[in-house]
């Protein structure tokens, strides 16, 4: 039997806290990476805090050629136990989508045709191939979700094309049911400002890339307002997501209940 | 491994990973300029649609053909904080080569919605109240006969065009879930059910006084559940539950239940069977595919409907005489108007595939029905094509197939093609 074992638990980490202490002083104060701090530097610099709405408009590409664009505006407020946001989806062009809703609750999605007034419940992989799930690149607190692994520097060329020194972090969800199992994630040396993203299924697969980029004042800190993101599956296919009208606003949960969706109105 | 098969290995990897480098695209080379945010639409629809049908009976070109233009408006106004109105309806006329021209309209909805404190709602008007989780037939939806007559299979554009019954609603939203009482008076009663060209059709959802009431506590995030009643003067309360829960990221189950005290349909030569509690249900699953295509499965039981026996007696009586065809044809079209099944088991499946082609232009869909006490079908195609913003196309084709009075071999319209311009501004 050790002399470990024969220590009660918090006298061990009493002696454990001495020693590294001690091999600390004596090695000098160089401070080690913290990678979960850095993601917490930049869940803070991507999503205001608290509740909050943005809009967002979207331009796909094929081949290079924009061939659709639509515009939704998202509720967000953030989950009680997680880092993903809930959110309420409004669909606001083009003309055909005008009024519809996506209404994300974790794992429990519903979409709302006004139409219809039919609110019908989706998977979520139904939801990951739409174009309202790259709204969640944007709200999501990473840092509450996931284990962050620093995987080393390097130099990569940002959305804008410059060459920056990156933080790579390996992030893995901490619990089933995230919508990206796990994520590559390239954070600026200097700031931590995210800079680029590669999101993967549980089985390690591509779904999508995202290059975070045009950075301005926007409540109280510098934000990307706009985002690349390249299919995983078919490079082909780009989205371009431009954000604005962002603002800080209470999302009751009462919002975000999938009976209050005939209710919605642009402002409830 | 070898040195040289190592080697070979090492310089196929490093090429398919400087592939894989370059088939990546530059997102610096991807530029939008911010554009003006178009004003939203007022609600307008403009639907012209050009149809050709191939009935059973010998026809004409120009009975087969018709011509339906449809204005639809449905409009939110919001005059002060926490009050809402809401219209919703449609004109259209018809016009057939041989030369019989109809016109029609219909008030879907009309109605007044105030929020008197947070979380608290009232409606009064006529509302569109519907429920049920099911994609193909809602027995749980006690409103489901307001829906306009339609040749169409497609549950989607029949729900679309639903009438809503006048009501008082009390609703509850909150964290824990919502709850709703409502009652809808008695406007309309002993009204023929028949659907006039241009009046209010009160009777779809008013011709008996109703109360009606439905819980939908929140039970996280795989589970949903919903329940509810109805009382109808002269008739027996129903009552009636929802489930949905999520098996997997792609798999969906779905279950819907009403149970109510019904007589049942029997043979023809033999009086209705007693009144006694019947289930009726939907349950099914959906699954969507890598595609990003949606397959949906679902078995419709209703036990007041008729069983393989009874069918059978009813299509051969048919058969044989003139007596036969008519009470058959009255029994369908009354099931037909409440839609309620006409036997009592059936299956309904769905292909949904929005954006196939990833370009935000075009959405496929599939809808097959199969009774398999007579192994009639009816499959409905539809494809659209969004080609502006503001402007889509759409084709549907659609066909029955089945032996003489069988449930789709027996319907006047064999096949039917449509092809719709829709504009919405």
């Amino acid at each position: 039997m050790s002399e470990n074992r024969l220590l009660p638990p918090t006298r061990r980490r009493l002696l454990a806290g001495l020693v590294s202490g001690a091999l600390a002083t004596l090695g000098g104060a160089r401070a080690e990476p913290d990678p979960a701090l850095w993601l917490h530097d930049s869940d803070r610099i991507r999503n205001p805090p608290g509740s909050f709405s943005v809009r967002l408009q979207l331009t796909e590409f094929r081949q290079r050629q924009p061939v659709a664009a639509s515009t939704l505006v998202v509720y967000a407020r953030p989950a009680d136990d997680g880092g993903e946001y809930r959110n309420l989806v409004r669909f606001v062009a083009p003309a055909r989508d005008h009024g519809k809703l996506m209404l994300r609750n974790g794992q429990d999605l519903w979409f709302y045709d006004p139409a219809s007034r039919a609110s019908v419940r989706l998977s979520p992989q139904q939801r990951l191939l739409g174009q309202a799930s790259n709204g969640d690149v944007m709200t999501t607190q990473l840092a509450r979700d996931y284990d962050a692994r620093w995987a080393g520097d390097e130099r990569i060329r940002d959305g804008d094309g410059r060459e920056v020194a990156a933080h790579r972090l390996a992030l893995a969800a901490r619990r089933a049911g995230i919508a990206y199992p796990g994520v590559d994630y390239w954070l600026a040396v200097d700031d931590h400002r995210p800079l680029m993203a590669r999101y993967r299924s549980a089985e390690g697969r591509l779904l999508k890339s995202a290059w975070f980029r045009r950075w301005q004042p926007v409540l109280g800190e510098v934000r990307p307002t706009e985002t690349v993101i390249v299919d995983g599956l078919d490079p082909g296919w780009v989205t371009v997501m431009q954000l604005s009208e962002h603002t800080l606003r209470e999302v009751p949960v009462a919002w975000l209940q999938r009976d209050f969706l005939p209710r919605w109105k642009d402002e409830p | 491994m070898t040195p040289p098969a190592a080697f070979a290995a090492c310089v196929l990897l490093a090429c398919a990973a400087a592939a894989a480098q370059a088939q990546e695209p530059d997102p610096a080379a991807f530029r939008v300029e911010a554009s003006p945010e178009a004003p939203p639409p007022w609600g307008l629809g403009w639907q012209t649609t050009l149809e050709l049908r191939d009935s059973r009976q010998p026809q004409t070109w120009a009975d087969a053909a018709a011509l339906e233009q449809v204005l639809d408006l449905r409009h939110e106004w919001q005059p002060a904080r926490g009050l809402r109105l809401a219209l919703s309806a449609r004109a259209e006329t018809r016009v057939m080569p041989a030369g019989r021209t109809g016109t029609g309209g219909a008030l879907r909805e009309a109605y007044a919605s105030a929020e008197p404190a947070a979380g608290w709602f009232v409606d009064a008007g006529r509302v569109n109240l519907r429920q049920g989780v099911a994609q193909g037939w809602n027995p749980s939806d006690w409103l489901r006969a307001g829906g306009l007559g339609a040749a169409w299979q497609n549950p989607a554009a029949a729900r679309e065009n639903r009438l809503g019954a006048v009501m008082l609603r009390l609703q509850r939203s909150a964290a824990w879930g919502s709850a709703e009482l409502a009652w809808l008076p008695d406007l309309a009663a002993g009204a023929d059910t028949g659907l006039a060209d241009w009046g209010l059709n009160l009777e779809r959802g008013n011709d008996r006084q109703a109360l009606f009431v439905r819980v939908a506590p929140a039970l996280g995030e795989t589970l949903t559940l919903d329940l509810g009643a109805l009382a109808r003067a002269g008739e027996h309360p129903a009552w009636s539950a929802n489930l949905t829960a999520l098996l997997s990221p792609r798999w969906l189950a779905l279950l819907e239940l009403q149970w109510q005290t019904l007589a049942g349909l029997a043979a023809p030569d033999r009086s209705a069977r007693a009144a006694r509690p019947r289930p009726r249900l939907a349950a099914g699953a959906n699954v969507t595919l890598d595609s990003g295509a949606v397959l949906g499965l679902e078995w419709h039981h209703a036990a007041d409907a008729l069983d393989r026996g009874d069918w059978a007696a009813w299509r051969s009586a048919a058969s044989v005489s003139a007596e036969g065809r008519q009470a058959l044809g009255a029994l369908r079209a009354g099931r037909a108007a409440r839609l309620d099944p006409l036997v009592r088991d059936a299956f309904y499946l769905r292909l949904q595939w929005n954006d196939p082609w990833h370009d935000g232009r075009h959405d496929l869909a599939g809808h097959l029905r199969w009774n398999p006490a007579d192994d009639s079908r009816w499959l409905q195609l539809e494809a659209a094509w969004h080609a502006r913003p503001d402007w889509s196309l759409r084709l549907v084709l659609a066909g029955s197939r089945g032996r003489p009075y069988s449930e789709f071999g027996a319907r006047a319209v064999r096949g039917v093609a449509a092809l719709t311009s829709d504009w919405r501004f």
